[in-house]
């Protein structure tokens, strides 16, 4: 290719994968940051209520900014065979993170298996999402 | 959906990743539409179709 010809930068990420990518890292980050010390202060009984809700719900706000992210992905890709990746990554991802969700749930219930906090089913969704990627990645 | 986007390339001597960057889509994106495992969007296949300056039937053939 000439100079002149178009360039489109970095072969292996999209701009709405490389924007999308720098939010959930940072999200990640703000996480971690504000996880370990909410579990620091509350496993030592160190705040009351109210601040403990409130101490407690601050680690959901970058998770539930993960989430977010994927939808201003799917609305900012322009590479129409990259957004249908993502859109089938994501009906997996839910399919398996429900299909847990309901087994464990009657697991627990019924089956006298012990109970997991809810955000598992994130926490399935996002690495089944991760998996979908790394494949799809090394398929290609 | 058979398409000859791998020979009309060829016989420019484009790589995927130039073809790619000319359509404005990853590489992946034409590895895809080359192998199969993709059909285009109209829009997209029109752009395909500008690109080489040719109809769009005489790119994508019926199986």
């Amino acid at each position: 290719m000439t100079s002149s010809e178009p360039k489109r930068g970095s072969a292996s990420w999209t701009p709405a994968q490389r924007r999308h990518t720098r939010r959930v890292m940072h999200a990640g980050i703000a996480y971690a940051a504000l996880l370990i010390p909410a579990v620091y202060l509350i496993s030592r009984g160190m705040v009351a209520q109210p601040w403990q809700t409130l101490l407690g719900i601050l680690p959901a706000i970058p998770v539930v900014g993960m989430f977010a992210s994927f939808g201003r992905y799917l609305s900012e890709e322009t590479d129409e065979y990259q957004r249908m990746l993502v859109v089938r990554r994501i009906l997996t991802a839910t399919t398996v993170a429900m299909c847990c969700a309901v087994i464990w749930g009657f697991l627990s219930e019924l089956g006298g298996m012990k109970p997991v906090a809810n955000y598992w089913v994130a926490v399935v969704w996002l690495s089944v999402q991760g998996a979908g990627a790394v494949y799809e990645r090394f398929r290609s | 959906m058979n398409n000859r986007l791998k020979v009309l390339r060829a016989e420019r001597s484009w790589s995927q990743q130039d073809l790619a960057d000319r359509l404005e889509v990853s590489r992946q994106s034409v590895n895809a539409i080359e192998t199969g495992r993709y059909d285009p969007s109209l829009p997209l296949a029109f752009r395909i179709a500008d690109l080489f300056t040719l109809p769009i039937e005489s790119i994508f053939l019926r199986d």
